[in-house]
């Protein structure tokens, strides 16, 4: 029996990612190692707390961690981690979240650090307290500190050191988390972390991990892990409950890291520059418009191209080009900067053979509309 | 018994449980390629057998060849995940009746995103704001005959139980902050309120009703009859009755309430629910599962349950004292179970030893313990392979032998 073409039955339109993995456009591509492992886990049943302690032992030999979960995404790594330090496994209290009077509840963050997804740290019903320095850190732990928060490689991050802010957490005996979600590759940064001391770590499995889209990692202390694993799925009454992981998503999951930590990033590296200093060569050629390849230094190391354009020779600004873009036929996704400058980002991650050419063609034309 | 004896000792290693069957019993499945890695074995996981039902501990359901192959399309073919929540979402309320339908990471993500639809109405503050329910309606008014272990999900969101026993009680009950009226079926000690007269009732006070349904399936089309109650929401668990994804559920109603629903899950990034995250091969393999569910008889389902007991029967109807009867529950899931009993006179062995028993077999076999119901062994067929029947029925044949 073939496989019916169901995308296209149901109108769901094919389209080329010069973005990247984003999770409103499915993630990662995963590696063929991990379809082949997701095929084996929905044929061979295991008992879910069985799979749940093998794999997490195994993630946690690969990656050096004292212990691991596979969570439901990195979002859910973050809550169940956070729920973990709230309640520090105490039934009454879990049973209870997201209301949290009665237990430390505070979730200490560096003001520079806030971001989109620390609204995954209010879930279980935590409170984040913002701070500035260490200092500020010092001043603000009290008997309700639950958790102390970390976002890596937040560029403009220069207010506490990386090995003062675990200090003052060991010092005061408070946990602290890691939201690494988005920082490989490089594996380097997950080594990293793990050495770094951080209490807890989350981590995107659908993205840089090329893993299961709705799966993510939360690594660290044995205690915390356990805590965590217990206000989640499949525990009947867990505030987690809702936040299902397959055995095909967690055997999926540690292959992704296997394979991950013995893949050859340089040559991926060196195979998406090729591709995206090509399409810069190409932009280039064209009068008035300007490329710069780039690597990001401190987030995931992801090469891509800036392109800016001249605004006196070319009257559309980098929304309308996205727009256009997304509109046309293909669909293509491109990263548009709105607060800078015209200007648009093009990266290689997650092209196919031949779509380079389809990108900048496709941009090329709008430009030339415009002028 | 030296042959059966021998076959059992041959299953220490884990093979492919279903090529296991012996020659009356032929795989369905044989794999083209060759096998792969044996990551359970390199793991040290324990292969089992489960004969006691979709349980999300034990791994949920049996998904059909239609589902695993749908799943394997999207995962090698990436799309917008808004474009493929329309387009899925639009097809299975076509085919259940509802103004619509989304798919959710289970159907307590179905009831936690449910539920914070109905607390915060699409207004993107109160969104954003949840759990803290400061100035937003969090009072759920629910039966005290349908207080059950996952109404922990109606809280998740910062949702508050009101228990009410009657018509009258709903009327005292409400105020400015409900925000929502449950109803779970089926219910084993039956409802205060019935359903129609419940459904009336919130429709005359202008609250909306929200119905777990989660384990009424099968047959798919009890989705179908759910719908046609008039619930303003209803939810099933995907991975269970209707032998879909493990982490996918259904939650189907007004359209309105089901678009905040979708609001307050992923990918959208300020919501409550982003952690409940549904990868687009769980949200196509849902939608498959459903239709080919509804396209199912009872019958073929039914015949297929009957010969996987019909083959464990076989291994163990001539030992003395043991009886079999297979039967289907009385309930509104229509399933088909098969009880062994035996006399404890000349089996010296209770139940719950013999469960024991069981789980310490290689493979290990998993069946149901019904407390209530005086202890009886109950079997279910819904996530047997074809073969692994007549592994399961050797393996009780061997426990029941070495208690005889």
């Amino acid at each position: 029996m073939a496989t019916p073409d169901y995308f296209a039955d149901l109108g769901v339109r094919p389209f080329i990612n010069a973005i990247g993995p984003y999770s409103s456009l499915g993630g990662a591509a995963m590696w063929p190692e991990v379809i082949e492992a997701m095929d084996y886990a929905i044929k061979n049943k295991a008992r879910m707390t069985d799979l749940h302690d093998a794999v997490g032992r195994r993630i946690a030999e690969l990656t050096g961690a004292e212990a691991a979960m596979v969570t439901a995404g990195a979002t859910c790594a973050i809550i169940l981690g956070t729920a973990a330090c709230m309640t520090m496994g105490d039934e009454e209290k879990m049973d209870r979240l997201p209301d949290t009077s009665g237990m430390p509840n505070e979730v200490i963050i560096l003001k520079s650090q806030r971001y989109l997804y620390d609204r995954s740290i209010r879930a279980p019903g935590a409170k984040l307290v913002e701070v500035e320095s260490a200092a500020d850190i010092r001043a603000a732990i009290n008997a309700n500190t639950a958790m102390l928060f970390y976002l890596l490689n937040r560029p403009d991050d220069t207010a506490i050191a990386i090995p003062e802010y675990v200090a003052i957490a060991r010092e005061y005996g408070v946990p602290i988390m890691c939201d690494a979600a988005t920082t490989v590759p490089p594996i380097a940064n997950l080594k990293f972390t793990v050495a770094a001391g951080f209490d807890l770590i989350c981590y995107s499995g659908g993205k840089g991990l090329r893993g299961p889209y709705s799966a993510g990692l939360l690594l660290g202390r044995p205690d915390l892990i356990e805590i965590a694993r217990r206000n989640g799925s499949p525990n009947h009454r867990a505030y987690g409950r809702s936040m299902k992981v397959a055995p095909e998503e967690y055997l999926g999951m540690m292959v992704a890291v296997e394979k991950s930590m013995t893949f050859d990033e340089e040559a991926e590296y060196e195979r998406q520059l090729a591709i995206v200093d090509a399409m810069g060569r190409d932009l280039s050629a064209m009068r008035g418009v300007d490329t710069v390849t780039r690597t990001p230094g401190l987030e995931a190391r992801e090469p891509y191209i800036e392109v800016h354009w001249d605004a006196e020779l070319y009257k559309t600004t980098s929304a309308e080009v996205k727009q256009a873009l997304r509109d046309g036929d293909p669909s293509i996704e491109i990263r548009a900067l709105f607060l800078s400058d015209e200007q648009i980002h093009l990266t290689a991650t997650m092209l196919k053979e031949g779509e380079a050419s389809i990108v900048t063609a496709g941009l090329k034309s709008i430009l030339l509309a415009s002028a | 018994m030296t042959f059966r004896r021998t076959i059992l000792k041959g299953l220490g290693s884990i093979l492919p449980l279903g090529l296991l069957g012996g020659s009356a019993v032929r795989a369905r499945e044989t794999p083209a390629k060759a096998p792969g890695r044996d990551y359970y074995r390199e793991l040290g996981v324990k292969p089992f057998i489960n004969a006691a039902g979709a349980y999300s501990a034990l791994g949920g359901a049996r998904m059909r060849p239609q589902v695993t192959d749908a799943m394997r399309y999207a995962a090698t073919r990436k799309v917008k995940m808004r474009e493929l929540h329309d387009a899925v979402g639009k097809r299975i309320a076509e085919l259940v009746g509802s103004e619509a339908a989304m798919v959710t990471s289970g159907a307590t993500a179905a009831m936690v995103l449910g539920t914070a639809a109905c607390m915060t109405l699409g207004d993107e503050e109160k969104m954003r704001q949840l759990p803290d329910t400061t100035g937003i309606k969090n009072e759920i008014i629910i039966q005290k005959k349908h207080r059950y272990t996952y109404d922990r999900a109606l809280t998740v969101a910062g949702g508050r139980l009101i228990e009410v026993e009657s018509e009258e009680d709903v009327r005292r009950a409400l105020n400015a902050r409900t925000a929502m009226m449950f109803f779970l079926k089926p219910t084993h000690i039956g409802d205060n309120i019935p359903a129609d007269q419940y459904v009336t009732l919130a429709r005359e006070l202008g609250v909306p009703s929200f119905c777990d349904a989660a384990t009424t399936t099968p047959p798919g089309s009890n989705v179908v009859a759910g719908v046609s109650d008039g619930f303003d929401l209803i939810c099933y668990s995907g991975g269970k009755g209707l032998r879909g994804p493990y982490s996918a559920g259904l939650l189907l109603g007004r359209e309105h309430l089901v678009r905040y629903a979708r609001q307050n899950g992923a990918p959208n990034d300020i919501s409550i629910g982003r952690g409940m995250k549904v990868s687009s091969e769980e949200y196509l393999g849902m939608l498959v599962a459903l239709e080919t569910s509804l396209g199912i008889s009872e019958e073929a389902d039914f015949a297929y349950k009957r010969e996987r007991f019909s083959h464990i029967i076989d291994q163990i109807a001539d030992l003395p004292g043991v009886t079999v009867r297979v039967f289907v529950s009385g309930s509104e899931t229509n399933e088909l179970y098969l009880d062994i009993d035996w006399d404890t006179g000349i089996i010296k062995l209770d139940r719950q030893k013999f469960i024991d028993a069981l789980r310490a077999e290689t493979p290990a076999v998993e069946v149901r313990l019904l407390l209530f119901s005086g202890g009886r062994i109950h079997l279910s067929a819904t996530v047997m392979d074809d073969g692994q029947d007549v592994i399961a029925g050797q393996v009780i044949r061997k426990v029941l032998l070495e208690h005889s």
